[in-house]
């Protein structure tokens, strides 16, 4: 399924579907069960005489997943499925791709959105400049890439920062006034001593412990410069 | 590889896809079918500006022999006569209505009578050479042709004339062969070539290309589609040189075989232009633009034989000439060239080929934005 949606807009949904199960060769005697099948999986079978036209971003997107899964292909490539669709649709169009991996399909998918990648993919490739860097599952890119962050505040600017800077264990350590983030390398061990420095310089007022996010881990990876 | 039957199923999917496209979108089909018809018009409209020179006659003299010079006029082909009085001549080249005023004198009868010379005035407007040349040329003629009726024996000369073909053709129906031929590429080739480029447009040949039919089935079926609307503006066109311009077609069959055969032609060669372009309006500008020059590179005032090397030999490189060829016989039976009507319809068919062939090279899944 192309980025673009890529349907014939002044054509119905089902003339659409019915388009292309002939271009790749549908058996005729299921065309028709497969067309209202796929048109039920993704919602629009009381739209089904309607131009595409008249169809919002998110029902073009579930019309052309239905498009791209009418020939039952064992390998799906998905570019930026969920590129400008609303919320709801974005949820329905994951639950798709969920459904399809329990059946034993495989799924590729693009996307810039890297919660998405979470939410679906048992594998991340990530590519930089046309270039493969890390291709692992997203807990292995955690834990290799970064292990924990620890996000504390403190009552005053903390002094600690230099200390922990040097702790074996600790990737990086970012202060902006009375907020200290600290990104650990491997797991947990560490942190208790990150608490400990920081007490003894001062008061701290709250602490939180969690995963790096894999927008953390891109980032971290392909640095911030723009992308065209 | 590709079972015949599903090649055929693609075709057929194609061909319905883009009728239920052009019938989703009535205004813009209409438009296409109006669009031969309305080139038709235009060059006809060209053509027909191009003809007679508008002349008044004043007529000082009403005896017989004036009325024989008058009538020796009106045959010379150049002239579109009308009588005026002189303050009416005068107004209505003042006005620009007439090329010329030619003044047939009081006495014309009885100083002819009388063997005297006598001066026929002809005032002229020559802003335009091309009409100026014509009163000039087809003035002597006239007095030539009326002293050779009125007085035989003056003029000894006289020409035997043997003809190739049984009656007279006029200019414009003559014209209206090539103008038909024209009106068909252009409606031809918008069609077919504007049905391509959209695909490029709405991104939707992506879907085309990665699916597993071929590019010479999906290209088929299109234009196929194009040659089924196309068959509509032609009929309208048809339609419009039999009711409006009067001609009567001598071969009925090769006129409609050689029309289907030159519709195909520009539908291929609209196809390939529209996959090649890819946008839908330099498509259009081309193919509109593309028809004048066309139209005068082909020799569409007579055989190319008559014409100079060079040009026949552009001429004989263009579709459009061996179009004219095959639909001048169908429609006059008139013979342009010695190649045999069958040769020049095969020349056609291979072009129409070529034209598919081209297209099919030209769409690749390398030409597809990323």
């Amino acid at each position: 399924m192309p980025q673009e949606t890529a349907l014939y807009e002044e054509l119905s949904a089902w003339d659409n579907l019915d388009f292309h199960a002939d271009l790749f060769g549908l058996a005729r005697q299921e065309k028709k069960a497969r067309i209202t099948q796929m048109l039920d999986l993704v919602q629009l079978q009381e739209r089904k005489r309607s131009r595409v036209s008249t169809f919002s971003g998110g029902m073009k997107r579930r019309l052309a997943l239905a498009r791209a899964l009418l020939h039952d292909p064992h390998l799906l490539y998905l570019d930026e499925p969920t590129l400008g669709v609303d919320v709801q649709s974005r949820r329905a169009i994951w639950d798709y791709i969920l459904s399809l991996h329990k059946e034993g399909k495989t799924v590729l998918i693009t996307t810039n959105y890297l919660e998405e990648a979470q939410a679906l993919c048992e594998r991340i490739a990530i590519i930089d400049h046309g270039k493969l860097i890390a291709v692992d599952t997203p807990e292995h890119l955690k834990q290799t890439y970064a292990g924990l962050v620890v996000e504390l505040q403190t009552a005053q600017p903390s002094a600690a920062a230099d200390d922990i800077r040097r702790l074996p264990g600790v990737k990086e350590v970012v202060q902006e006034g009375t907020s200290l983030r600290v990104t650990t390398q491997g797991g947990s061990d560490v942190v208790p001593q990150i608490i400990t420095l920081v007490t003894g310089a001062g008061e701290l007022r709250q602490i939180a412990v969690r995963e790096p996010t894999l927008d953390e881990i891109f980032l971290r990876l392909t640095g911030t410069a723009l992308r065209d | 590889m590709h079972t015949l039957g599903y090649t055929l199923r693609v075709v057929w999917a194609c061909l319905r896809k883009d009728l239920k496209s052009a019938r989703s979108e009535p205004l813009y089909t209409l438009v296409s079918i109006i669009l031969p018809l309305n080139v038709l018009v235009l060059m006809s409209l060209l053509v027909i500006s191009g003809g007679l020179a508008p002349t008044a006659v004043v007529m000082q003299n009403s005896g017989p022999l004036a009325q024989q010079f008058y009538t020796a006029m009106s045959q010379a082909h150049s002239f579109v006569l009308q009588r005026a009085s002189a303050e009416q001549a005068d107004a209505l080249i003042e006005q620009g209505k007439i090329v010329a005023v030619v003044m047939i004198p009081a006495d014309f009868d009885a100083r002819i009578r009388h063997n005297q010379s006598v001066v026929v005035g002809v005032q002229i407007n020559n802003l335009n050479t091309d009409f100026t040349n014509d009163i000039r040329r087809a003035l002597p003629l006239s007095i030539t042709s009326f002293y050779a009726r009125a007085e035989p024996s003056v003029v000894t000369i006289t020409p035997q004339e043997r003809d190739a073909y049984p009656q007279d053709l006029g200019y414009i129906p003559y014209l209206a062969v090539p103008i038909l031929v024209i009106g068909l590429m252009v409606g031809g080739m918008v069609q077919a070539g504007t049905a391509a480029a959209v695909e490029w447009e709405r991104e939707t040949m992506k879907e085309l290309l990665l699916s597993p039919a071929s590019r010479l089935a999906v290209l088929l079926g299109k234009m196929l589609a194009a040659f089924l609307i196309g068959l509509a503006g032609a009929t309208v066109v048809l339609a419009f040189l039999i009711a409006v311009m009067g001609i009567r077609p001598v071969h009925w069959g090769e006129l409609i075989g050689f029309t289907l055969l030159v519709l195909a032609l520009f539908n291929a060669w609209g196809t390939l232009l529209g996959t090649w372009l890819k946008r839908r309006t330099p498509l259009a500008t081309l193919a509109i633009g593309l028809c004048v020059p066309l139209f005068f590179l082909s020799g569409p005032f007579g055989p190319i034989s008559f014409f100079a090397p060079i040009e026949q030999l552009v001429a004989r490189v263009l579709p459009v000439y061996y179009a004219i060829v095959v639909l001048q016989h169908a429609v006059h039976d008139f013979t342009l060239n010695t190649q045999g009507i069958g040769i020049n319809a095969l020349i056609l068919a291979a072009y129409a080929l070529g034209g598919l062939v081209l297209a099919t090279i030209v769409v690749r899944r390398s030409t597809l934005a990323h």
